[in-house]
Parts: structure tokens; C-alpha cells; sequence
């Protein structure tokens, strides 16, 4: 006997041996968190993202007559990567929001990520958790960004020096930015798409009108 | 961080009944044993008619959805034996034999998607349709009359008759064509010993005629 998990939301992409995904990350203070920044991720010297297969809680939500009986489980997982869906689909320009306060804070939403098939630990037909993934490095990033919304004029920013970063003020001290962050070299950057500039100032004119 | 199973289909659900969850099973009688459809597993029956089996290590797959296609990723879990939701499919199941019986010997009897209960604490593992239990039993008389009116729509009167499981070659004897004969009814439980409760024939039709009057049915079943 043996039991199928099947994909129920969502889909990942191949590019070439690696599979890619989406993640929400953190950097803050030069160091990268997890969205809840409950949890600090440690990273090889090759820029890869790691951490031991852990007991992580499982629920299934088993369907009983319209409704469903909860039952609680564990099951060895790793740092979740989530699939492209209608909300996050390469082609939507969500992809790759930015947001920041100030100069400290850089959260980086449905950023795309890659992984080895041998890296995963476990998918409940949404999410896949993995023992290592990695940012692309800039061709993957380029490649990436002709797959996710249409570029045409792309810069690239030093992470770590934000005030580098061409923000734009926005409410509540939050600026948003669509781009694909990137390792190369030992450094993480951020590949931006520059045209949209323009169109963040139209929203933000839009907005205070 | 957690992970979540969801079902994944509409329509696909196990149904509660009293403190229990039913679903339906294939299961073989093979000379008086109880094995999996497969014939791989002999199931332990206690003497108060529970199949039980502590969880072992099963294979899993994962296949992740790409743009085109699918890829597999080979993993293992903790499971148990496996029950199978009701589907559309098994709702429509009182039009089609779900028994087959052989009657050379040894005697060895066929049943398809038979309704067993369980309980919630006996769940080991959910994959989105199937799951996996540590134990599971067959309906007594009483509960398996109810559980096929609610779940099959199949409203049984005194179109029904019982025999013992061991018994049946027997009484089935004027039905079997070259020693095989194909049934519909299900498997209970009472007093200690097992039986079938089958459906006549008559009655299928006389059920066939009712769903294609309340058009569940279009074509002659």
C-alpha cells in the first residue's frame, strides 16, 4: 500500500535541473528572516539557504459531509516554498513586491526561488518544504524576469546598501518596488525593473488625488 | 511552520454516523481469511470484529504540479490501512455488482467497496482522498441497512436476504453461472460471524426504475 499526495493548488516551475517557487522573506539588518521573523535563515558561502529536516505539525482536513474533521499529526518538514497560483502567476505584476520602512526593513513577497528535487522533504499539495534553496544568480534572474511580468529596462542594486535602492516614498513610510532579488558573487542584489518607476508614480499621484 | 492536507476533490467525503466515519474498502475473502484486494496483506481480525494493524512505514509520492505536466518525488510515511471516501461514483454503486463470488474451492469472495467504520483518533494518514487507519470494522446488520440508505440511496426493504459469508456457495447455488456469481449488497458483522446482505435482483431493477423515474439514471442500468 502506499499513499499519493497530489497537487490541489498552484503549480512550480523547471528551469533546467532546478525547480523554482515563491517565497516571502525578510532582510532586516543585514541579516534574512523568515516572514514572521521567527525564524533566521543560515546560508552556505555558495548562497544557498539551509537548515535540517525538523518535526513540523500536520493537519489533515479530512471532508466528512460538507464539512471536515480536523486531525492533528506531524510530519518531518523543511522551509516551506509555496507554488505560482492565480494571485502570484509569472505573468501578474505582484511578483516581486518590495516593500520597505525606511532603510532597515526590506520584505520581499512571491520572490522566486530555486530548489533540487532532492532537496524536498515533504508537499501537502500546496506547499513543499525543503532542506536548501537559493536565489538565482543574475542570468536565472534575467531569465527568470522575461517569465514573470515583461522588462525592458533592468538595474541592479546592492541588498545590503538599501539607500542605494531607487524607493519611492509611499504611504505609511512603505515604499513597494516589483524586482527579483539575486546572489552573485557572494552579494545579493536586487534586479528592478525601472520602467515601472514611472508607473509607481502615477499610482502614488493617483493615490493623493 | 505547519503543513496542511486538504481534500482535494468536491464530492469526495467520508460520511459521519454516530461517533464514527464511514468509508468504503475492497476487500477479499479468501477461504475464510480476510486480505486486500491485492492479496498482498492478511488483515487481524479481533473477536469483537475490529481489523486492526499498528501503523508501518508505506511509500509516498509527492507529484508537484509544473507548468506542463508533473514530477515525482519519492518519500515514505507513517500509515495504516487504507479506507476510501464515497464518491459520486459509489452513490450510483446500487446499479452494479459489487461481489463476486467463486465458488470452486477454495470458496473466495470479491467485495468492492464495502462501507467500514472507524474513528477519528484511528487516523494515521490523509493524503487528500485516501486514509489511513489503525483500525477499522464492518457495520452490524441494523448499521449497514442505514449507511446504504444514506450513502448508496439504496433503500433496503424486504427485497434483501442474508447469508453467512461461509455459507453463501450454498445458497447461492441456482445464481452461480461456471462456478462465479456477480452480486450487489455489502458485508456485516453480527454476533461473531460475518455475512453478506444481498440485494435481489428484482429489487436492483425495481431501484434502477425509481432513479432513471427521478432522473439520477439516462441510461438502462
Amino acid at each position: 500500500m502506499c499513499h499519493e499526495i497530489l497537487g490541489r493548488e498552484g503549480f512550480f516551475i523547471r528551469m533546467d535541473d532546478m525547480l523554482v517557487g515563491s517565497k516571502t522573506m525578510l532582510f532586516c539588518d543585514g541579516v534574512w528572516k523568515g516572514s514572521t521573523r521567527n525564524h533566521i535563515y543560515s546560508i552556505s558561502p555558495e548562497g544557498w539557504f539551509h537548515d535540517e529536516a525538523k518535526q513540523q505539525d500536520l493537519t489533515f482536513w479530512v471532508p466528512v459531509d460538507d464539512d471536515f474533521v480536523i486531525v492533528e499529526s506531524t510530519c518531518m518538514g523543511g522551509m516551506h516554498v509555496s507554488p505560482f497560483s492565480k494571485c502570484n502567476a509569472p505573468k501578474d505584476l505582484r511578483q516581486g513586491i518590495l516593500k520597505s520602512t525606511g532603510s532597515i526593513l526590506i520584505m520581499l513577497d512571491y520572490i522566486p526561488i530555486l530548489f533540487g528535487e532532492d532537496d524536498i522533504v515533504f508537499y501537502d499539495g500546496r506547499d513543499i518544504s525543503v532542506k536548501a534553496f537559493r536565489f538565482p544568480n543574475e542570468a536565472e534572474a534575467k531569465k527568470l524576469s522575461e517569465k514573470i511580468p515583461p522588462r525592458r529596462h533592468l538595474a541592479s542594486y546592492r541588498i545590503e546598501d538599501p539607500k542605494e535602492i531607487p524607493f519611492i516614498e509611499g504611504y505609511l513610510s512603505i515604499t513597494l518596488r516589483f524586482a527579483i532579488p539575486y546572489y552573485e558573487d557572494g552579494k545579493f542584489y536586487l534586479l528592478i525593473d525601472k520602467d515601472n518607476e514611472r508607473r509607481l508614480h502615477e499610482i502614488r499621484h493617483d493615490t493623493e488625488a | 511552520m505547519c503543513h496542511e492536507i486538504v481534500g482535494r476533490e468536491r464530492n469526495v467525503q467520508y460520511l459521519p454516523f454516530g461517533y464514527e466515519l464511514v468509508g468504503t474498502k475492497s476487500m477479499l475473502f479468501d477461504n475464510g481469511i480476510w486480505k486486500s484486494n491485492d492479496w498482498d496483506y492478511t488483515y487481524s481480525v479481533k473477536d469483537n470484529g475490529w481489523f486492526h494493524s499498528s501503523p508501518k512505514e508505506q511509500d509516498l509520492t509527492f507529484r508537484i504540479p509544473l507548468v506542463v505536466g508533473t514530477t515525482e518525488v519519492k518519500s515514505t510515511c507513517m500509515a495504516g490501512m487504507h479506507v476510501a471516501p464515497f464518491n459520486q461514483c459509489n452513490r450510483l454503486e446500487a446499479l452494479h455488482s459489487n461481489i463476486m463470488v467463486r465458488s470452486i474451492d477454495p470458496l473466495l469472495i470479491d467485495i468492492d467497496r464495502a462501507p467500514v467504520l472507524f474513528m477519528k483518533d484511528d487516523i494515521v494518514f490523509f493524503d487528500g482522498e485516501d486514509v489511513s487507519v489503525k483500525a477499522f470494522r464492518l457495520p452490524t446488520e441494523y448499521e449497514v441497512r442505514e449507511i446504504a440508505n444514506i450513502a448508496f440511496h439504496a433503500s433496503l426493504g424486504e427485497e434483501t436476504f442474508s447469508c453467512r459469508m461461509e455459507d453463501c456457495t450454498e445458497v447461492l447455488s441456482d445464481r452461480m453461472y461456471n462456478h462465479f456469481c456477480y452480486l450487489y449488497g455489502f458485508p456485516y458483522y453480527e454476533d461473531g460471524k460475518f455475512f453478506l446482505l444481498l440485494i435481489d435482483l428484482l429489487r436492483r431493477k425495481y431501484v434502477s426504475r425509481n432513479l432513471r423515474a427521478r432522473g439520477v439514471l439516462h441510461s438502462d442500468g
